[in-house]
């Protein structure tokens, strides 16, 4: 297991030195002068070349990347054009909450996701299994900002009464107005609330996936010769489904988690943008109008690195899940 | 009281709208301890004849229908509940299949496959629980077996899973092990051990056998009484010897041809032409007639029916000892004096199975 871990994280260093590069390409290429930021009305040309010196923009691009890449090494991602303060403090401050907001959603979706699939694959055909997969598709399919907002005006705007039950859940933010003011409980309280709508939108955009992925991976598993034999065994039904078939289906949707990074990171985005939530993918727009140079290039690194951590993290857990591989002689 | 009695069973799975009826009409009655082999080519209906015993059809598309009967010591076990199903199934009634390496689950170490086994019929704690494990694993002549129970199936070789499957098995001191063509997936070396390991088993536990196999040879070696499927119908069964020296159904004779049991240098020695049809689509009349190298006109029209009948002729019969062949005949008479004499006579003498009617008389 210890080599095949330490096989796995070496793998990763270059695919992450190689996103560092295409980030740095990809936005020495773009069009817009960082150093316009500072142009004022009768600038003159000498000033705003002096400032692009002290930019370190007049250096060949070779330099300017072999500069980038050391100070990045060193975890300095250099200073917010738009703000003034280190790009690393910015990202810092809101990194936690896209954090928060992730890990909630995926740990949601990923436990409906593998119920709801078990339970289609076990009910194969029947109206259960129909209904369910069409409002997977519905939900897999529709973009998330537009889920966000249908959200925003079914659980807060419009909201009264849902099922007899009042129902208002705050529309943005993290916390209310006035936050500073509750007590521990209601802060507590208070936060649970703001991040059930954001939480719950990205869930939505996730489940289905999950639930058809793990639906068909069930269906496989579930005619093979072991579950036959787990059965007759004399093993009752729930456990030849759960324990027997699941962890075998659960293998391939190990996968599924490297391939939905980049799906939940896009999606953080759009969400955070319209639930007004502090987050990563809202720095990133807010940096991007602004031309915010340093920010947008340090979180588009991050935004890569975690793709590639969500596939090692995958490669990981497939070892775990699945014994041939992890002793590697299989 | 037998040990199980199997009464006009009837399986059969739907698909796409047609039914395929993979077991059609099969009476097989087992005592305790008695090693019975049920043989017949891939696609007779061996492994679906396995599954309804332990009730597992339905799970896939199949069912038993209606009318048939599987009786375990007297307890009908056809329309039985789930929860009692469960008690027999790896407990009375155990099996063995095919495959050693897809039928074990690959993510689970070999000693916690059994050790479920173990749980799932007697009541035992964690460590006693292991320790029948491994005294299993020991029994079914696994070396090591306290390092081979935490190996998952993939790092054991093709005998060794299926000795760990045999001791999956047994976790229930089984009355029946059902084995399903135990040895065909593993080399002959091995084959032979697993077989003498089963043979050893049996006679230890005075269990008994149904071994299945396509393989005339392997059941043979084992198995006092045989059975010969065929689309579906027991097309004869008897004493394993008595049917090796004088088997009566073309179709046996056909399975027989290509080895070398007989002793009788006249019979034909050939391998029979062409496969078993889908159990979607038995023709019509004896459904071995496409094939059957003795068929008449009056096979694709009926079917036959088995007939028990004494045996007064053949070497190494005992007194007592009866066969039961298939088919026929009963409906020969009923076919009128021109099939009985004249040219009639003349076919009747080569097509054998529908001599053995008895009001014909032993042939000549
Ligand atoms: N799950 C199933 N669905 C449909 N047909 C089946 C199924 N299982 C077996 N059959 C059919 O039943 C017949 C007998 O199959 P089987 O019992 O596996 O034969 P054997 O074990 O003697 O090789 C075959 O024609 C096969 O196609
Ligand atoms: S002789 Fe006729 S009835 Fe007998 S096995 Fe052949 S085809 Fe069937
Ligand atoms: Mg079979």
């Amino acid at each position: 297991m210890l080599v095949y871990a330490a096989r796995r994280v070496l793998a990763a260093v270059p695919l992450l030195l190689g996103v560092a590069t295409i980030v740095f390409v990809v936005l020495a290429l773009a069009p817009g002068d960082p150093a316009s930021m500072y142009l004022r009305p009768g600038m003159s040309p000498e000033t705003l070349d002096q400032i692009r010196r002290n930019m370190g923009l007049d250096a060949p691009l070779h330099v300017q990347y072999g500069r980038w890449l050391l100070s990045f090494l060193q975890g300095d991602f250099g200073q917010s054009l738009a703000s003034g303060i280190p790009v690393k403090d910015r990202i810092l401050e809101v990194l936690p909450n896209t954090l928060l907001l992730a890990a909630v959603a995926i740990l949601l979706a990923f436990v409906a996701g593998i119920f709801l699939g078990v339970m289609q694959a076990v009910r194969q055909h029947s109206p259960l299994d129909s209904v369910l997969s069409g409002t997977s598709l519905f939900f897999y399919s529709m973009p998330s900002f537009w889920l966000a907002i249908m959200m925003v005006l079914v659980f807060s705007v419009n909201a009264g009464t849902v099922w007899g039950w009042p129902v208002s859940l705050p529309p943005s933010g993290m916390v209310s107005d006035g936050y500073d003011l509750l007590g521990p409980m209601a802060r507590v309280r208070d936060r649970l609330l703001h991040l059930v709508l954001p939480a719950l939108t990205l869930t939505l955009v996730l489940t289905g996936g999950i639930a058809r992925y793990v639906r068909n991976s069930m269906l496989e598993v579930i005619r093979q010769d072991y579950i036959r034999t787990a059965r007759a065994k004399g093993l009752p039904e729930w456990q030849v489904v759960w324990k027997h078939a699941l962890r075998n289906a659960l293998i391939p949707v190990v996968t599924l988690l490297g391939v939905y990074f980049p799906l939940l990171l896009s999606g953080t985005v759009f969400i955070e943008y319209v639930f007004a939530w502090p987050g990563m993918g809202r720095l990133m727009v807010d940096s991007i109008l602004l031309e915010d140079y340093p920010v947008v290039l340090a979180g588009t690194f991050l935004f890569g690195g975690m793709v590639v951590l969500g596939n090692l993290l995958a490669d990981l857990l497939y070892g775990v899940v699945d014994p041939r591989i992890r002793r590697g002689d299989g | 009281m037998s040990l199980l009695e199997i009464r006009n069973l009837r399986s059969v799975f739907r698909t796409r709208g047609e039914e395929a009826r993979a077991v059609d009409g099969v009476d097989l009655t087992m005592e305790r301890g008695e090693a019975v082999g049920l043989v017949g080519e891939s696609g007779s209906g061996k492994t679906v004849l396995a599954l309804s015993i332990l009730g597992l059809l339905s799970h896939g598309s199949g069912r038993i229908l209606p009318g048939s009967s599987i009786r375990l010591r007297g307890e009908e076990m056809v329309g039985m509940k789930e929860r009692r199903l469960r008690q027999i199934r790896g407990g009375a009634v155990a099996m063995v299949f095919q495959e050693p390496m897809t039928s074990l689950n690959p993510v689970f170490t070999v000693g916690d496959q059994v050790l479920e086994a173990v749980k799932a019929h007697r009541a035992m704690d964690g460590r006693e629980g292991w320790a029948e494990v491994i005294r299993l694993l020991r029994e079914v002549g696994i070396p090591e077996p306290e390092q081979r129970a935490g190996a998952y199936p993939h790092q054991l070789s093709g005998g060794m899973r299926q000795r760990a499957m045999i001791a999956m098995a047994l976790a229930g001191s089984p009355a029946l092990l059902i084995a399903d063509e135990p040895t065909s997936a593993l080399d002959v070396t091995v084959q032979a051990q697993i077989l003498e390991l089963l043979k050893r088993l049996q006679s230890r536990f005075h269990m008994a056998l149904l071994l299945i196999s396509h393989d005339v040879g392997v059941v043979s070696r084992v198995c006092q009484t045989m059975v010969v499927l065929y689309a579906g119908k027991v097309v004869e069964k008897g004493p394993t010897q008595d049917i090796l020296r004088s088997p009566r159904h073309p179709y046996t004779r056909g399975l027989l041809g290509s080895r070398l049991f007989l002793k009788d240098r006249r019979r034909v020695l050939r391998p029979i032409p062409g496969e078993v049809p889908e159990a979607n689509a038995w023709p019509e009349g004896c459904r071995f007639h496409p094939r059957c190298s003795e068929a008449w006109h009056l096979c694709g029209r009926e079917e036959p029916r088995l007939v028990a009948m004494g045996l007064g002729r053949g070497a190494g019969a005992r007194e007592g000892d009866s066969r039961v062949v298939g088919p026929p005949g009963g409906s020969l008479s009923e076919v009128g004096p021109t099939d009985r004499g004249g040219e009639g006579r003349s076919r009747a003498r080569s097509v054998r199975c529908w001599l053995f009617s008895g009001d014909l008389g032993e042939e000549t």
